[in-house]
């Protein structure tokens, strides 16, 4: 018979309390390991959302604000830019590329981005990856489209559908371009940024729905499609810009120049400093985050060592008779380790187990809602030293009781007064 | 009360050896230990320490500063090997300055009009025709093609340009702090692109700070018009810069 087992044998008489314990252990070790995990891969995946620009240009305003209006569809532009700005700065020497963004319209809910083909050529993300289409081709009349993979697969669309977009953000009726339906020609792989989420039209297209809105809402010309294709579609103003460069050491030159430009104010970000800029100032919230989950294993851990504590005097008989029968002084402070070990390490199985549920069941939500891409990384060196700092605090802390438990086990005999 | 003898036979083993109270604890103190060397990065991952260095503050200025907040908290960071350069004699040690070719640098195109100026009279045209003379000549797109191929060790801080994953793997390297956000563009003879691959790159906490960055300058030539070329390191190794 040896200590382990008759721990073992002792827990399954109280295994009601054991268990809620347990759970306790396991709930901080989900919310400890969880925020790790989702910190460290919301980062990777975040700064893996544009790569591979050199310069994004928009109207100007602070350079979060840009990024995540023209890269992540959050928030809104505050100004466009003029078709003249952007024409002029793209017949820089200087440039090599560039992609218009045209922002502002909605299909139920996923943002409507007008652009160009080249986009498909020259948006990178991750590791320089690229665009690549799962069916379909480019988006090439006025009124075609290509859609994310997100967006074809929530809704059901194939190519050859149509669709219909909205003016604005949120898709109703009667904001609805419902004369001019666009037909899908093209849906994207999957890339896990928010290219997922988007709508992809032709700057005609854009400039098409919107001939007869003045002013934000429908005047009485109500052209249809056809008609509407007899205008000259050139677009008078685009939302943002991507830049590539020839010479990326060339990079701040042309950014001061954007900055400075005469004719309009603009903005010129890099994207990569400005993502790494914007995701510093939510570190403070990653480490406040950090810190109230380190507050919770606490109260786990005391709720732990209260259970513990309470039990002790339901025990003095058991550890009484165990006394007798030759247990020494020592072995009953170690039947009180092994026991609060063995539930802390279950308590951490069952959190990482917790842990990896959660990640799969909600992680697509958190995708959908936020843009990025979780999944199910293996635990790393950091989160292994967490799981085991827990189970060593929780058996430091054992020793408490156990010191209770040695220090009685002395003084009781096998008549007890209890 | 008498205790017991001790030679009593006990008629319970108490414990198999591997379970005794000292191995077992010995045994979590070695793990955690172990993992612990790695240092406790979810606990140092947070914002560099606030130094008071201004925005276009040069390499010495930040050294320096950081030199004076560390002896005032008494850190110690001898330990940190990866944040220490290799001192391999293979790779030079390079300034900012040494990349603006002989007879190119603003010292020496200005010295050379410094007659001409003490000549005219303060505030006069013809002194703004001198100065507009001076700023034409001073190109900051002359690059030293004797340095191309060299192994150099430089220091600087970090535009981050692409990542993989959370490490900059490809950033410009600029002479002064807040360039890529703030002050005025530093010439592109004073930006280097660097490209490192992922295990010698940098953390984003890293690149917030001074870097050093070893590796071959290579001089790349555009391929525009304006023919500009400009310097390019293939990165053998990067970290944190910290003044010895």
């Amino acid at each position: 018979m040896n200590l382990l087992r008759i721990a073992l044998k002792s827990a399954r008489f109280r295994r009601t309390s054991l268990i809620l314990t347990v759970l306790s252990i396991a709930i901080s070790v989900t919310l400890l390991l969880g925020v790790d995990v989702v910190r460290k891969e919301g980062k990777k995946s975040f700064l893996s959302t544009i790569s591979q620009t050199d310069l994004i240009v928009g109207a100007r305003s602070g350079p979060t604000n840009l990024l995540l209006y023209s890269v992540f569809h959050i928030g809104n532009a505050t100004n466009n830019v003029t078709w003249d700005s952007y024409q002029t700065i793209a017949a820089r020497d200087d440039v090599a590329w560039t992609v218009p963004l045209s922002l502002g319209d909605s299909h139920r809910g996923f943002r409507v981005v007008g652009t160009t083909p080249d986009y498909f050529e020259f948006y990178g993300y991750g590791n320089d990856k690229r665009l690549a289409f799962d069916r379909g081709e480019p988006f090439d009349e006025v009124y075609d489209t290509v859609l994310g993979a997100d967006v074809a697969r929530e809704l059901g669309y194939e190519v050859g559908d149509e669709i219909v977009i909205s003016h604005g953000l949120v898709s109703t009726e009667f904001s609805a371009h419902d004369n001019k339906p666009f037909t899908v020609t093209g849906i994207l792989n999957k890339t896990s940024t928010p290219v997922d989420r988007s709508v992809l039209v032709s700057l005609a297209g854009i400039e098409a729905v919107h001939i007869d809105w003045q002013g934000g809402i429908r005047e009485g010309l109500d052209l249809d499609a056809d008609e509407a294709l007899q205008f000259d579609l050139t677009p008078t103003s685009i939302t943002a810009f991507m830049v590539g460069l020839d010479n990326k050491a060339l990079t701040f030159r042309a950014q001061r120049d954007i900055n400075e430009f005469e004719n309009e104010p603009l903005s010129a970000i890099l994207p990569g400093s400005t993502l790494a800029e914007f995701w510093r100032t939510i570190s403070t919230v990653e480490q406040l985050l950090f810190v109230l989950s380190v507050f919770v294993l606490i109260a786990g851990l005391i709720g732990m060592l209260t259970t513990i504590l309470s039990t002790l005097n339901e025990r003095r008989r058991e550890i009484a008779v165990l006394r007798a029968i030759g247990a020494r002084p020592q072995s009953i402070v170690m039947l009180i380790v092994l026991e609060t070990l063995f539930v802390v390490v279950m308590g951490c199985v069952v959190g990482v187990a917790l842990l990896y549920g959660l990640l799969a069941f909600a992680g697509p939500f958190a995708a959908r809602r936020f843009g990025v891409d979780i999944g199910l990384p293996w635990l790393d060196a950091t989160q292994g030293l967490i799981m085991v700092s827990v189970i060593v605090g929780a058996t430091l802390i054992s020793l408490i009781p156990g010191f209770v438990a040695y220090r009685r086990s002395l003084q009781d005999g096998l008549a007890i007064k209890v | 009360m008498k205790t017991p003898q001790k030679n009593r036979q006990n008629t319970m083993r108490t414990s198999a050896s591997f379970l005794s109270p000292c191995a077992v604890l010995l045994f979590l103190a070695l793990v955690a230990a172990a993992c612990g060397s790695n240092s406790a990065e979810f606990l140092a991952d947070g914002p560099p320490p606030s130094l008071e260095v201004e925005y276009g503050a040069s390499i010495d200025e930040w050294a320096a500063a950081a030199e004076e907040s560390d002896s005032a908290e008494g850190t110690e960071d001898a330990e940190n090997e990866s944040n220490r350069p290799s001192t391999d004699p293979a790779y030079a040690d390079i300034e900012w300055d040494d990349l603006v070719p002989e007879g190119f640098s603003s010292d020496e195109v200005w010295s050379k009009y410094l007659d001409e100026f003490d000549e005219v009279e303060f505030g006069s045209p013809e002194e703004q025709a001198i100065y507009d003379k001076v700023l034409a000549e001073i190109d900051p797109d002359v690059i030293d093609p004797a340095l191309d191929g060299q192994k150099i060790r430089m220091n600087g801080f970090v535009a981050p340009l692409t990542y993989d994953e959370d490490i900059v793997t490809e950033f410009l390297l600029v002479p002064y702090f807040g360039a890529c956000i703030h002050v005025p563009a530093p010439p592109s003879n004073q930006t280097v692109l660097v490209k490192v691959d992922k295990d010698n790159g940098l953390t984003t906490d890293e690149a917030w700070g001074a870097v050093w960055v070893e590796g071959t300058l290579a001089v790349e030539s555009s391929n525009n018009d304006i023919g500009a070329a400009s310097y390019a390191i293939t990165g053998d190794k990067s970290g944190v810069y910290e003044d010895f």
